[in-house]
């Protein structure tokens, strides 16, 4: 049979996707691509939606941040945080800490917001799924801008030393990024089908937050201080403030380790949320 | 594939849906587990509660074709197309697409209420793969096509429904798929935005592109499409060239209302009641017509009325402009002096022409005990539908009822006939069987300056 080489042919079968591991691959890519001017539409509508129906507009992306660290400071301030040798003043360490950890709750709740926003388009429209993950990378990496912003203003007015590895940080905080979006993407086909997961997320968020050395300094010993030792993402939020503040290193070997689980953690991701897709729109349809 | 032409191939296609959404969710989950492991999901069957919403459908599009999609709400239809364009996998069978494939599916997709006419065309063009570039260069096309020079920088909530279909299309009329899926799209907008559709769809297949058409109506099939599929409860009721699919579907449609009607007469018609339930009993009985009045106390009694065939042989049904022959067979107690028949035909309850003694003249100037008596119409005058005929019979003067008006019979006049006639118009099937019933030869001349140009004939 003749075959024109510039046409495509697709063909859908019952079959799964990976048995064809390298097409799979393939498509992804090409998808990608594809999908950077739609992601970039995506993101423009999204952001200018999210907040044109409120008062208080672009605010909200910093109020959450400035509220827990207040609340933090005040109960430090009446003592019932117990925090010792930080290294630093207290509302220094919290501030960096709520804006670090903030870029890892903004990306783990960006996919499942962008599929929520995009849902109407996704029954109806073919159009490359990677948009929706590169729009949620555009919504973590706003975010991410208007917290440096806000971290910067603090510090200042704080009087905090800054420390000359603080450029560095943006590794840590890529990571966190990177961190987020992944646990994000990995909840996306569960979390299309099951409203738990986007209630879920909100107590994860907080609950991860307490085990994070976030307000306070991991203790020395008891449960917590397990806890916060094996939570990978602790080195994490440890690195990105040290390096702004005390320019202390010793984390960044671990960071970039748990970078490199994070990434292919994030592809495994990106499979399993393409493999989805066609799935939750049958489920959702119509 | 194996012919190169071939744009579309889809072979024993099925999917099946859940009935309830707990276990649809939950049928979700383990499905995309089943594939993050590479395997199917319970392949080949139902699991409880599911339905195959299509089940095993099989079609081909060639390029320049048209495939028109007909079949109520629920037959599955939109699943089809949405399966076509790529957002839903089979769970049987297989389909194969040749090209870039672009839908019209439910235009309003993706629009932003709060968001202006403008930029929501840029957000929509770019779902559907325009690049910034191209999308500036066609806009004024795009604004000028859905004739919204005026609106176009209004938020979109302020736009009608119709207003918001017509920009959805306009988008799309910018592409160049090779092949189009366009869902009832046409239902919306006026006559001159369909018109615009329509023309636009035109120019596509003659550019050799396929297009598969969804819409409910039947005359735009017959119209449009070279070929179409009819599905039923998800399956394939038929399948292949329009004109074909939708004689059968208009078959099936009249044999419908046929029966809603004959039971609707049980429900009200005091009077037909009987005639009508006996004519239906005995049909379903005996398979012939014949209808009975079984009053005993009455000067005359109706035995049967039986619809025959040009050939002389009892029917149901007639071809197109045939001979028709009404045979009534009578009892009459007492001798009755010059009994007057007469035969109403009659559709959707108005009387189109009456066969009647009263016009006609008497017959024998007197009956007793039983009898026959046939009226022969050498050519029915009647479009494909059917029909009801009802029959009343006077005394000699003309003044009492001997039988009053009741329903004693149905005729169906099918198709069959048609190619008989030459049909050159481009809704001829659709036109002859939903249009007027009655259908009378005539002959259309065109004159000139220099005299007859041009003579368009209806004559069999």
């Amino acid at each position: 049979m003749p075959r024109d080489p510039h046409i495509e042919e697709r063909t859908y079968t019952p079959d799964s996707e990976l048995r064809h591991p390298l097409r799979l691959l393939r498509s992804m890519g090409t998808d990608l691509v594809a999908g950077r001017e739609l992601a970039w539409r995506l993101f423009v509508r999204d952001t200018a939606a999210q907040y044109r129906q409120s008062a208080l507009g672009y605010f909200w992306v910093i109020l959450p941040p400035l509220a827990t660290s207040a609340i933090f400071i005040l109960l430090n301030s009446a003592n019932v945080i117990v925090s010792k040798d930080l290294g630093m003043s207290y509302p220094v360490y919290v501030i960096t800490g709520t804006v670090f950890f903030g870029l890892f709750s903004d990306g783990m709740a960006a996919p499942l917001k962008t599929v929520a926003a995009s849902k109407p388009l996704l029954i109806k429209v073919r159009f490359p799924r990677e948009a929706l993950l590169l729009t949620a990378w555009a919504q973590t990496l706003l975010s991410f801008v208007i917290r440096v912003g806000l971290l910067a203003v603090c510090l200042v007015l704080l009087r905090a030393h800054i420390a000359p590895t603080a450029p560095l940080a943006i590794i840590p905080a890529a990571g966190l990024m990177l961190f987020g979006i992944m646990v994000g993407v990995l909840l996306v086909p569960l979390g299309a089908l099951y409203q738990d997961i986007t209630l879920g997320i909100v107590l994860l968020t907080s609950a991860l937050m307490l085990v994070t050395p976030v307000a306070f300094a991991p203790p020395s010993s008891g449960a917590l201080a397990t806890i916060m030792h094996y939570n990978p993402l602790s080195p994490l939020v440890l690195c990105a403030r040290d390096l702004v503040v005390t320019g202390d290193t010793s984390n960044l070997p671990a960071t970039l380790a748990i970078m490199g689980v994070c990434l292919v953690l994030f592809v495994i991701g990106w499979v399993l949320f393409r493999l989805a897709v066609p799935i939750i729109v049958e489920r959702l349809g119509s | 594939m194996t012919d190169a032409a071939e744009i579309v191939v889809c072979r024993g296609l099925s999917k099946r849906f859940c009935r309830r959404l707990k276990r649809s969710l939950w049928y979700g989950v383990r499905d995309i587990g089943a594939e993050a492991v590479g395997r199917r999901s319970a392949p080949g069957r139902l699991r409880r509660e599911e339905f195959w919403a299509l089940d095993d459908v099989s079609f081909t599009v060639r390029r320049g074709e048209m495939l028109g999609l007909i079949g109520v709400n629920g037959s599955g239809k939109s699943t089809l197309l949405k399966m076509l364009n790529g957002l839903m996998k089979p769970d049987a069978g297989a389909l194969t697409l040749r090209g870039e494939v672009q839908a019209l599916i439910e235009l309003g997709a993706g629009f932003n209420p709060i968001l202006s006419g403008r930029e929501n065309v840029r957000i929509n063009a770019a779902v559907l793969g325009m690049s910034k570039a191209q999308t500036d260069l066609v806009m004024p096309e795009i604004v000028e096509f859905a004739g919204l020079e005026d609106f176009i920088d209004a938020p979109v909530q302020n736009y009608s429904s119709g207003m918001k279909a017509r920009l959805g299309f306009a988008v799309v009329s910018q592409l160049d798929p090779d092949v189009l899926l366009i869902d009832e799209v046409l239902s919306v907008g006026d006559m001159a935005f369909q018109e615009k559709c329509m023309r636009r769809m035109d120019a596509l297949r003659k550019s050799n592109r396929a297009i598969v058409f969804v819409t409910h109506s039947l005359y735009q099939v017959e119209a449009l499409c070279d070929s179409a599929l009819w599905l039923e409860h998800g399956k394939a009721r038929k399948y292949g060239p329009a004109g074909d699919v939708v004689r059968s579907y208009l078959d099936d449609q009249e044999m419908r209302a046929m029966r809603d009607s004959a039971e609707e007469g049980v429900a009200y018609e005091g009077r037909s009641t009987v005639a009508t339930r006996a004519y239906f009993d005995a049909r379903d009985a005996a398979g012939s017509p014949s209808a009975s009045a079984p009053q005993t106390d009455q000067a005359m009694v109706i035995e049967s009325v039986q619809l025959l065939a040009a050939n002389g042989e009892p029917c149901e049904e007639l071809p197109f402009l045939s001979a028709c022959t009404v045979r009534i067979r009578f009892y009459c107690p007492r001798r009755i002096h010059q009994p007057l028949f007469n035969l109403r035909f009659c559709h959707g309850g108005h009387g189109l022409f009456e066969a009647s003694m009263l016009i006609d003249g008497p017959g024998p100037s007197a009956v007793e005990g039983s009898g026959t008596v046939e009226c022969h119409i050498p050519l029915l005058p009647l479009t494909p539908k059917v029909y009801e005929v009802k029959l009343f019979v006077r005394s000699g003067e003309g003044i009492a009822d001997l039988i009053e008006m009741r329903a004693v019979a149905w005729i169906r006049v099918t198709d069959e006939g048609l190619d008989a006639v030459p049909l050159r118009g481009p809704m001829a099937i659709n036109h002859l069987r939903q249009g007027s019933p009655v259908y009378v030869p005539r002959t259309w001349r065109f004159y000139e300056e220099s005299g007859l140009t041009h003579t368009v004939d209806s004559r069999y």
